[in-house]
């Protein structure tokens, strides 16, 4: 083998996919001559350069963003009788309740009188999304109050959720737990098009030992 | 999140979202690739979305999505560079960006590398769009051609033709060719 039927073969000499007498023609030709050892060992070089490429991260938040923007190119007016009434408070019915790990039958109507909770204690709020038609595409974002944050998630304070809403009742389950003794409203904000709603539970967090030497504040 | 969390209790697990969402960061890296920068990588991703999100039916019936994803991102983007008619060649005229560097026994081997990875960088933009694609896709995210031949429907050994003579152009770029043309042959 001589070096232009050596450099014809160099792809696959690379990639190990010669077989049999090419194969062996062109190894034996590669220890042979050195000017292709050089060329084998720029090629490599480049492989190596081009495997090991760097690739600048897209910007923060991209992959939400534009799945947001797409939801929204889409979702204009007439697009869902939901959306445009999507304003009126008879929209959405929020109805919250608190229960230790279980749901059980929705507390009485009217505005939800908040939760009580301790610290370091952990409590499964269920947040029930009453929807008169399904949804698809939603924006769910949640801000928690600094006195309390979510099991597993230390520090955060904000979520979102990009999620389909379903005719009738749609249950979103939050693990919060008490950080420190203090009173403040968990906000939820659903998101379709160009319409925000915005639901508020006040969190009630105390300390058990506080109350216990007399020491706690009264926020009645 | 969702292990510890429940979200909405009849989520749908077919969902433009849910189906997307987990290729994306693949996504874009393809489209980074293609492009050579990441705005641009970003318009091409967000452009494939506005166009699949109506048809999500069609996501849903689709066994594979990641090479179906990526086919059609593939298409996008030779869709766009054909429209723009830019000129792939008009890089590889900068002689000043291609030249070689001096190398030397220097503490600024790091620079060196930099300077390497500039001129590839800058060697694969000059290449014509389909080009690139191919290269980007083989060389540097690791595609086999076995995959590619699915990805970009076109057949294998076309693939290997295509893709060896653009590795040669691509060395001829970078002036990596170790042989002068009186060099080329021997007995």
């Amino acid at each position: 083998m001589n070096c232009t039927q050596f450099q014809n073969r160099l792809d696959d000499f690379l990639d190990g996919t010669l077989t049999g007498l090419p194969e062996e023609g062109a190894q034996e030709h590669y220890e042979q001559c050195p000017d292709c050892r050089r060329l084998v060992a720029s090629e490599r070089h480049l492989r190596t350069m081009l495997r090991d490429l760097p690739i600048e991260p897209a910007s923060p938040g991209f992959a939400a963003r534009a799945l947001r923007r797409a939801r929204q190119r889409h979702a204009g007016p007439g697009r869902s009788a939901f959306a445009a009434g999507f304003g009126s408070a008879a929209a959405i019915a929020l109805v919250i309740w608190a229960v230790a790990g279980r749901v059980q039958a929705p507390a009485p109507s009217g505005p939800p009188a908040g939760i009580r909770m301790a610290v370091a204690e952990q409590r499964q709020v269920n947040l029930v999304f009453e929807v008169p038609t399904e949804i698809a595409g939603a924006e769910l974002a949640m801000e928690l109050p600094s006195h309390v944050e979510l099991a597993g998630y230390p520090g955060r304070t904000t979520l979102t959720w990009h999620t389909d809403l379903a005719r009738g009742r749609n249950v979103l389950t939050l693990p919060i737990v008490g950080r420190a003794s203090a009173e403040g409203e968990l906000v939820a904000r659903i998101s379709y098009g160009s319409k925000e709603q915005q639901f508020r539970v006040r969190l009630n967090v105390e300390d058990p030992q506080a109350s216990f030497l007399g020491t706690g504040v009264d926020r009645a | 999140m969702k292990s510890v969390i429940s979200i909405f209790s009849r989520n749908r697990p077919d969902s433009f979202e849910a189906l997307v969402e987990p290729h994306l960061e693949h996504l874009y890296r393809l489209a980074y690739r293609f492009t050579g920068g990441r705005e641009d990588a970003e318009d091409l991703v967000q452009e494939l979305l506005y166009r699949l999100y109506p048809r999500v039916a069609i996501l849903r019936k689709v066994e594979v999505l990641r090479p179906w994803l990526s086919r059609a991102l593939y298409n996008l983007f030779v869709d766009g560079t054909r429209r723009q008619r830019s000129d792939p060649l008009a890089l590889a005229e900068d002689d000043r960006a291609l030249a070689p560097e001096p190398s030397g026994d220097t503490p600024e081997a790091e620079a060196e590398n930099d300077r390497a990875r500039r001129r590839l960088t800058e060697a694969l933009q000059a290449l014509a769009p389909e080009e690139r694609v191919l290269v980007s896709l083989h060389d540097v995210e690791g595609y086999t051609l076995a995959e590619l031949e699915q990805i970009l429907e076109v057949p294998l050994g076309t693939l290997k033709s295509r893709l060896h003579r653009t590795r040669k152009k691509l060395r001829g770029l970078l002036s990596m060719e170790p042989f002068a043309a009186d060099l080329r042959v021997k007995g």
